[in-house]
């Protein structure tokens, strides 16, 4: 019988050409203009904007000189902004913002660094620039590994230890050359590593990814309206009454009006996805399980609201009303249509209570190389919402 | 205890006396009617019948099965055939019964079978195939009425069926009502279409404001409202001032400003006749038509309520 229903609701999306435009056609087309037209908004490069850091150099000696003139000036000089200052004018920078890290260097570096003793180098960094602060970290990281001593290890955020040892100081320059060379690898990696750590991960992905995956969700929940228009109707048509009349009870016409609308919008994510990555090249990450989950859990909480719209909406016309709205509202503030890197932070907090946002983050996680795992906490937080909207939707849903 | 048993019973929608303590009872193998004007109470009243709405007060059994009790039992042995078109447009009529068959939960082996039946009650057999959006307002509703004999019930509950339909199927409907009673089943039929429910029914209740306010044999009913007949005077430049003049004139019952001119109830319409149709062209209104109708239930429900049936 619940399935009977839900079969039945397939027949009629199928019939209606209209809903598989809006179902299909629509996003396709969206994803690809949104995609061509936005692409300068996005780079594939794993590239980051100049910025300014502080180096307090307190030791002047030749070691010294050489990672600050050498590397950290001519050679990073695309990337940074290297201000030398004393101790208390550092402090001042970054705590106005205007560096994003600190780099102190002690008196006796150089002279510890060739006399084989432990030399620290100290890096203090903003907290809320973990990004720039990171990519600092790792520089001096790899400047340490690059003059092979061994290294032994970061003792926090703030400090990289290094052992020293010798240095052969008359090849220099040859070195100077390795060591940027290994620190701009290690840059890279660790920008990736980043960009995995979801921090500024649009900047890795390209216009046509993250319209595919926001485009996805935003039609996916169009779907779903459609579906609770559709159970509105049903109540308006006086066909939900008959199949009362006829045997069924109202737990089961629920369940088969969900299925139906679960159905739909799941063959809806499929095909928008093989069609994507097939026409569009999009490329949807490495892990299918992954996508598998996030899509299941995602159509399962879209579908859920469409049973919560219907619920609170006496009429068909209102049930389309305020699902389109409140679809467009979750796109806008959870990124579907400004990217959400650029948005305000109150308004990605905000954001965090709609499933778009979750979903979306999902998709983005995998097209950037995250697995299975990653993504489970967010479906989880989406089936919880779905289970939220299901059980609000069931309690109040009518009938007749 | 008839087949179909209602006793005092009432249903309210917040201030709206839907069903205001109605007690009746269905006869095994009748045709009843139930007549009344738009907003009596009898869809609400046939709902409760067939489960579907829960009474305030009161007791309806069917076949001896309480509807609140047993619905299961109530439902089986009953087919509602909704006022409204309750099918899906873009499925074909074949698509649409055998989903209504399968509600009904017909085994796959009889679904074929039954939902052939219901196309050949219908007359539909050969558009089968085309979706109900296609179809006229009276095919839709042929198909709605089949869509209720599928799993063969006992009792057929119809709620207006042949609203905004063409005479050909009105037609079709009404015989198939009659061959279905014919062939054994109880039938419930609800309209404010009086022609209809006198050409079917047998015993007749009719309904008004939630209330029962006539309910017996067909003949009982017309001597209720006494011997009086009805005028119909298709007239131009009519006015509440002819009106109140007629009226007042003897023997005159009651006399109502009609879209067509001036209706007339009178107790004996041959004496009256000429003084009627004088009255009338006193004043600048020329008589194009004159028509005696002889008491029916229309006259009947005037009589009780001082209001037509139709507005
Ligand atoms: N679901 C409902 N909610 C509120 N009022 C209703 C509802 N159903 C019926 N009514 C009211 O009850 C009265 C009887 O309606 P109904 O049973 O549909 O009459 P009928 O079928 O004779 O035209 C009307 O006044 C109608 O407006
Ligand atoms: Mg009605």
């Amino acid at each position: 019988m619940i399935f009977d229903i839900a079969i039945k609701d397939l027949k009629v999306v199928y019939r209606d050409k209209l809903a598989l435009a809006v179902l299909l056609l629509m996003p396709a087309a969206i994803i690809i203009i949104l995609g061509l037209a936005l692409s300068s908004m996005f780079s594939n490069e794993p590239a980051v904007e100049k910025f300014s850091i502080a180096v307090v150099d307190n030791d002047g000696a030749n070691m010294s000189r050489v990672l600050v003139d050498g590397i950290l000036k001519e050679n990073l000089h695309e990337l940074l902004d290297v201000k030398e200052v004393d101790d208390n004018e550092a402090d001042i920078l970054v705590a106005n913002g205007d560096a994003a890290a600190v780099i102190t260097l002690p008196e006796g570096f150089t002279k510890d660094f060739e006399n084989g003793n432990p030399v620290k180098i100290k890096i203090k960094s903003s907290v809320d620039n973990e990004f720039h602060s990171g990519i600092v970290e790792s520089i001096i990281e790899s400047f340490a590994e690059s003059v092979s001593l061994n290294r032994i290890g970061t003792e926090s955020i703030i400090k990289v230890l290094i052992k020293s040892g010798t240095v052969d100081m008359q090849n220099m320059d040859i070195k100077i050359g390795q060591i940027v060379s290994s620190i701009q690898g290690s840059l890279n990696r660790k920008l990736v590593e980043f960009n995995e750590d979801k921090q500024e991960r649009s900047e890795n992905l390209s216009a046509i990814q993250y319209y595919s995956a926001t485009m996805l969700v935003m039609f996916m929940l169009f779907g779903a309206i459609q579906g609770s228009k559709a159970f509105v109707e049903e109540r308006e048509m006086k066909t939900l009454e008959r199949i009362i009349a006829a045997r069924a009870n109202k737990a089961q016409i629920i369940a088969g009006k969900f299925l139906g609308l679960y159905i739909v919008c799941i063959l809806q994510s499929a095909i928008l996805i093989v069609f994507t990555s097939l026409v569009y090249n999009v490329d949807w990450g490495n892990s299918l399980p992954g996508i598998f989950l996030i899509t299941v859990c995602a159509v399962f909480t879209g579908a859920a609201f469409g049973m919560f719209i219907a619920a609170v909406s006496r009429t068909s016309n209102a049930a389309d009303g305020l699902g389109m709205i409140l679809v467009q509202i979750f796109t806008l503030i959870g990124g579907g249509m400004v990217p959400y890197y650029i948005l305000p932070e109150s308004i990605k907090k905000l954001a965090m209570v709609t499933l778009n946002w979750w979903a979306v983050k999902g998709y983005h996680d995998i097209m950037l190389g995250s697995g299975l795992q990653n993504v489970i906490p967010y479906c989880a937080i989406l089936l919880l919402m779905g289970i939220a909207y299901l059980s609000f939707g069931t309690a109040r849903l009518k009938i007749r | 205890m008839g087949f179909i048993d209602i006793s005092n019973v009432h249903r309210s929608f917040g201030k709206i006396k839907a069903v205001d303590n109605v007690s009746l009872q269905v006869e095994k193998g009748e045709v009843f009617g139930l007549l009344g004007p738009n907003g009596a109470g009898k869809s609400t009243l046939i709902s409760m019948i067939a489960t579907i709405l829960d009474q305030d007060s009161g007791k309806i059994t069917v076949s001896g099965y309480d509807t609140k009790a047993a619905p299961k039992q109530v439902k089986t042995r009953i087919g509602l055939v909704p006022q409204e078109i309750a099918l899906y447009p873009s499925l074909t009529a074949g698509e649409n019964l055998a989903f209504w068959g399968k509600m009904y939960g017909l085994p796959k082996s009889k679904l074929k079978e039954k939902v052939d039946m219901a196309l050949d009650i219908a007359g539909l057999k050969e558009r089968q195939k085309d979706r109900i959006e296609t179809y006229s307002g009276g095919m839709k509703r042929r198909i709605n009425i089949a869509a209720s004999l599928l799993h063969n019930p006992e009792i057929l509950i119809m709620d207006e069926p042949t609203v905004g339909i063409d005479p050909q199927s009105r037609k079709h409907i009404l015989d198939t009502v009659l061959d279905l009673n014919s062939r054994g089943m109880t039938i419930v039929y609800t309209s404010h279409y009086m022609e209809e429910v006198e050409y079917l029914c047998q015993r007749i209740a009719i309904m008004d404001n939630g209330k029962i306010i006539a309910l017996g044999e067909k003949e009982e009913l017309k001597l209720m409202a006494g011997s009086s007949s009805a005028v119909a005077i298709e007239a131009s430049n009519i006015d509440e001032e002819l009106i109140g003049r007629i009226k007042s004139l003897e023997g005159v019952e009651d006399a109502l400003n009609e879209s067509y001119g001036i209706k007339v109830v009178v107790k004996d319409p041959d004496a009256m006749l000429s003084r009627i149709i004088e009255e009338t062209e006193k004043g600048d209104s020329t008589i194009s038509s004159v028509n005696v109708e002889k008491p029916n239930l229309e006259s009947v429900f005037l009589h009780l309520t001082g209001k037509a049936l139709r507005d």
